[in-house]
């Protein structure tokens, strides 16, 4: 058992586990949203409840334009950067 | 016998003479002639009865011959026949063998095409994205933290879908 708590992989498992069950929003952007922002991204994702919100803001200036979001098992991605690797992805060979 | 000139004296001494002659030639000439002949004759019928033997055994030799030749082609024709069988077996089993070894090959070859292939593509995917993405940061400077970018993200915050049960 005690192995088993030192194992990174697992921890990492359990965190993920944990993650989801905690209610963690996730929103990337190429630069840091207002808070007037991300209000109105919780609203338009229905997130607004009693129950806490963890809310993680992260800049990645290589999205370019737009921006991710991830909660739960949620992603959606309306970058720039994402549409250029669905356009390069769909692209055949 | 005086009118016919016949000496009676001389006509006895005459046959006396003819019956010593003729036992002499009997004796001494007709006799040994005779079993001469029979021995010839006898000599003559035992070399046709060994020479008529030989022949009969030479008949059958030729005739074993023969057959053992016969029998011999038929032995051959039939190890002949064996043995080109089992070539023409190992020949196919060989030829199946390569076959199937070249289609293994072939095989094994069109899948390392396939995944190399399939990972050029994801390399050219990747650099492609990188390239796009790289090319657009700098044609993009400076917009990316103005008015444009809050703009464009306004309007993908509008198109955001309703979670459910949350």
């Amino acid at each position: 058992m005690e192995k088993l708590a030192k194992n990174p992989a697992f921890l990492k498992r359990m965190e993920n586990v944990v993650r989801r069950e905690e209610r963690v929003l996730t929103i990337r952007s190429p630069y840091a949203l207002s808070t007037e922002e991300v209000k109105h991204i919780k609203q338009k994702l229905n997130l607004e409840s009693r129950i806490p919100l963890r809310v993680n803001m992260v800049v990645d200036k290589s999205l370019l334009l737009g921006i991710v979001v991830k909660y739960k098992d949620y992603y959606f991605d309306y970058s720039l950067k994402g549409h250029i690797a669905r356009l390069f992805e769909s692209l055949e060979a | 016998m005086d009118k016919l000139g016949i000496d009676p004296k001389l006509l006895v001494a005459q046959t006396i003479n003819f019956l010593i002659v003729l036992f002499v030639y009997i004796r001494f000439v007709h006799k040994p002639f005779i079993r001469s002949l029979n021995q010839e004759k006898k000599k003559k019928q035992e070399l046709e009865g060994a020479l008529s033997k030989i022949q009969k055994e030479q008949e059958a030799v030729q005739k074993q011959k023969e057959m053992l030749e016969i029998e011999l082609e038929s032995r051959t024709k039939k190890a002949y026949n064996k043995l080109k069988g089992e070539a023409d077996a190992m020949k196919q089993a060989a030829i199946k063998e390569a076959q199937e070894e070249a289609q293994r090959i072939r095989e094994q070859n069109t899948q390392i095409i396939e995944r190399d292939r399939e990972k050029m593509v994801e390399d050219v995917k990747g650099q492609g994205v990188s390239i796009a993405t790289a090319v657009l940061e700098k044609a993009l400077v400076g917009l990316t933290e103005g008015e444009l970018s809050k703009k464009v993200t306004r309007a993908v915050i509008e198109k955001l879908p309703r979670i459910q049960n949350e």
